[in-house]
């Protein structure tokens, strides 16, 4: 008969707990209490077996290459319990016990976005070699777990006609959840998957985890993801996620948030935290933050940005679009505000304009002369009118001496104006 | 070199007023849940605890209230500090099985106490003469689309709002002119009369004041409202003042029942029967506040505890949960709450139900599992890779496992000896 590749998948649970006869003294000698598997690629490997003779003994652990022969829901054959390879709990660095780690435990399924617990694992079984490569989340492996799959398909059948069906999760789209001792595990996996993620997806898995699942999750995003999804997070989360986080992790992500949002949180955080993570940043951004804070809630310099693009007015297009190109982060480079020589806004330009304009002409020849523009003691009231009167996007903020000192943005200033708006998108739901 | 405070410090009274702030922000989860507590079986147990026994057990007070304390404690302090509620942690920590059987238990008690709740809406309304086949529909769809179309917030604001009203409890307490001397005695002398009657009503309380479905819905609540667990300790004094609040109410309702209608012989079965006992012996006031408490008790009741169960089974079994959701996103939750809420509406319907049978069908179920949920969170919360540095002490895990102990040995108790009298009935 032709062995050929023989290929076959199997539920962990139909291997854990069986028992393990040893050919070689033909008797049983424990049960599979659980497996060790190495990380190969995207998939783990089972490397070793988990066995225990009874339940006063001690644990033993078996490399995989003694197992002989796996009868999945009867038993698994060994060629001999080899006394060097006893080891109790020597689980190397790279190496997580499966029903440990995984079994009733929650990760994230990222084709959907969600958190699901793992009430199976689907194996493949590739000759002797055993290869995780779905988790199993729907009823079906729940009620196999209990024993009572058979039993309550059957009943479904006769009364329902209906077939309860699988769901497997492909072992790509899972993020697990996996505390520090194996960091080094996790972070290897993480993040090319999680990036994948829509922020707003991000934020509402990061609610719905646990506390300590929350912020590993969270310190395995990278600093653009991290901030994007604390953006999305309700504001109590965001708060206890920031407090959380040791201020060497936090900086990255800080200097990825617009200012106007980092300011707000910093402003809600303890006062320990708060000063601890302001004697980390730079002199500069420091002042800044301060500055921002101390505006009263209600006008214009409370709610602006102070990250914008500001250029002199003899600069000729092709600089300015050179200077955006390699500029730092922006909250809008779609309009470009020109300053004199005395550094008071003087003109705005589009990026429109920038494109079209040929590269040596310098911007205050095709620049707009009237600017509208507010004070930064503007109330925000008045500041949305102007938005709800021009049909533009963003508005300069100027001082006493018309120098620009940041920017606001429509959806900034809506959400100052109608607060309930922001508070209901951040219900908990 | 940092010269700008973030919090202006300046007085202590200031500091009080920021104190007493945060108290009330994260006040919630203990209020409600104790409150709840004191639903329609509550209410019965305690009265028929005054009427047939007077102030004899009134010494069980302290105690109970302290292990009340000592349990909801841990229930509050795990949710606050894994932000996940109970059946996730069994689950995780115990695996399918047990959690499995324990979700099974929680889900055939509160099918029962989804019908008690009913019932007690049903018999406070019927006390002012309206149907119980027009107000139980009518409560039942009430409450129904508050939880499932509602979000947390708006519900917790209406279940605290609910709370307010056992205070008609206290007052009935008052005008029923108890003998103060002979209550203070009592409170602080046990006397154990050794008939079997005596301690089916003894355990009887204890099983009412301390179930198992509020240390899920407490953690959950907790979990839920997400508390920082920093403020561990204003969170604790919810937990406390809730549990004090909630058996003084209880406190009160039996010295009211002892006090009018102790020494009349009157026998009562249901909470209905002890509000109408008080009418022609304390007077019309007496009756209408009893009344009243009885209703806003059973609704708030039968708003949280079919919630609190189909919380719990969904977690238990990793499907999605949450008040607000849509059926799309949330098919099992809708469904385990729904068969509740119309079980214990149907339940009700039915004419000539006995009633008092469920309601000790469901404290069966709850004694079964009790001690195992009991044994489940002093294991939980003194592990310290669950709970980190907030895991138990010492001095308070000896206390805690005391309780324990003594919860589940009486609760043990208690059903031997109601499986014996049931048999011996059986036998007459």
């Amino acid at each position: 008969m032709e062995k050929g590749w023989e290929k076959q998948f199997i539920y962990m649970s139909q291997i854990i707990d069986m028992p393990v006869i040893d050919l070689s003294v033909n008797k049983r000698i424990g049960n599979v209490k659980d497996l060790v598997a190495i990380q190969r690629e995207a998939y783990y490997k089972v490397d070793a077996l988990i066995i225990r003779r009874n339940i006063f003994s001690k644990k033993i652990c078996l490399q995989w290459k003694h197992v002989i022969k796996i009868a999945e829901d009867k038993a698994v054959y060994i060629d001999k319990l080899d006394n060097s390879s006893d080891c109790i709990y020597a689980i190397q660095e790279n190496e997580i016990l499966l029903k440990e780690t995984f079994w009733d435990k929650q990760v994230v399924d990222i084709s959907g976005a969600k958190v699901v617990r793992i009430n199976d694992l689907h194996l493949l079984k590739e000759e002797l070699n055993l290869w995780v490569v779905h988790m199993d989340v729907s009823l079906k492996g729940l009620l196999r777990r209990l024993g009572v799959e058979n039993l309550f398909a059957s009943i479904l059948r006769f009364l329902f006609s209906h077939e309860l069906k699988d769901t497997l999760v492909s072992w790509k789209y899972v993020q697990t959840i996996v505390p520090s001792k194996n960091e080094s595990l996790q972070l290897k996996v993480a993040h090319s998957k999680l990036s994948e993620v829509h922020p707003a997806e991000l934020a509402d898995i990061l609610t719905e985890l646990g506390i300590e699942e929350r912020m590993i999750i969270f310190s395995s995003l990278d600093s653009n993801t991290a901030a994007k999804a604390l953006q999305e997070l309700p504001m109590k989360i965001r708060i206890q996620v920031a407090e959380q986080l040791p201020n060497d992790k936090f900086s990255p992500i800080a200097n990825e948030m617009p200012m106007d949002e980092l300011v707000d949180l910093l402003a809600a955080l303890p006062k320990k935290k708060f000063n601890s993570f302001l004697s980390t940043l730079p002199k500069d951004k420091v002042m800044q933050i301060k500055d921002l804070k101390e505006h009263s809630a209600h006008i214009a310099g409370s709610i602006m940005n102070t990250e914008y693009v500001s250029v002199k007015h003899n600069l000729p297009a092709g600089e300015v679009l050179k200077k955006i190109v390699s500029g730092t982060k922006v909250e809008s480079i779609y309009y470009i505000y020109v300053l004199d020589d005395n550094d008071a806004l003087t003109g705005v330009v589009t990026l429109r304009q920038l494109l079209t304009a040929p590269p040596e002409k310098a911007v205050a020849e095709f620049m707009r002369k009237k600017v509208i523009r507010v004070k930064i003691d503007t109330d925000n009231k008045a500041v949305s009118n102007i938005f709800l009167k021009y049909n533009f996007d963003v508005v300069p903020v100027v001082d006493k001496q018309n120098k620009i000192k940041g920017i606001i943005t429509m959806k900034d200033a809506m959400e100052s104006v109608y607060p309930e708006m922001r508070e209901k998108l951040e219900e908990p739901k | 070199m940092t010269e700008t405070p973030v919090n202006n410090n300046k007085s202590g009274i200031k500091s009080l007023w920021a104190k007493i702030a945060t108290f009330f922000a994260v006040l919630g989860p203990g209020i409600i849940t104790l409150s709840a507590g004191n639903d329609a079986g509550g209410v019965t147990t305690y009265s028929v605890c005054g009427a047939h026994f007077g102030y004899s057990m009134l010494w069980i007070a302290i105690p109970l209230t302290l292990g009340l304390i000592v349990i909801q404690e841990m229930s509050n302090r795990m949710g606050v500090v894994t932000g996940k509620g109970l059946s996730g942690l069994i689950r995780e920590k115990f695996g399918v099985r047990i959690t499995f059987n324990i979700m099974l238990g929680v889900f055939l008690g509160n099918l029962c106490n989804a019908a008690t709740e009913f019932a007690g809406i049903a018999a406070s309304l019927e006390l002012v003469g309206i149907s119980k086949y027009i107000s139980v529909p009518v409560f039942a769809s009430l409450v129904w689309i508050l939880v499932l179309k509602g979000n947390y917030k708006t519900v917790e604001k209406v279940f605290l709002f609910g709370c307010l009203c056992f205070l008609a409890y206290i007052f009935t307490g008052f005008l029923a002119k108890p003998d103060w001397k002979q209550v203070a005695t009592s409170l602080v002398i046990p006397q154990i009369k050794l008939e079997s009657g005596y301690l089916i009503m003894l355990i009887g309380v204890l099983g009412t004041t301390i179930a198992p479905w509020m240390q899920f819905y407490h953690q959950a609540s907790a979990a839920e409202k997400g508390t920082r667990p920093e403020l561990l300790n204003y969170s604790r004094l919810d937990a406390v003042l809730g549990s004090l609040a909630a058996n003084l109410v209880a406190f009160f309702i039996v010295i009211t029942c002892a006090a009018a209608l102790h020494n009349s012989g009157q026998r009562i079965d249901v909470a209905r029967d002890a509000a109408l006992a008080l009418k022609p012996l304390a007077g019309d006031y007496c009756f209408y506040l009893f009344a009243f408490g009885l209703l806003m008790a059973s609704l708030l009741a039968a708003s949280v505890l079919p919630l609190s169960a189909a919380f719990t089974v969904c977690e238990g079994f990793g499907w999605e949960s949450g008040v607000g959701k849509r059926a799309e996103e949330a098919p099992e939750f809708y469904i385990v709450y729904s068969i509740l809420i119309l079980f214990g509406m149907g339940v009700v319907l039915i004419p000539n139900i006995s009633l008092i049978k469920l309601m000790i069908f469901s404290q069966v179920v709850n004694g079964l599992i009790l001690p195992f949920i009991t044994v489940f969170t002093i294991l939980l919360s003194s592990d310290k890779k669950i709970m980190k540095q907030y895991a138990n002490t010492k001095i308070f895990s000896i206390f805690a496992w005391l309780f324990g102990i003594a919860i589940s040995l009486l609760s043990i108790t208690w059903l031997v000896v109601l499986f014996t009298e049931i048999l011996n009935k059986r036998n007459l």
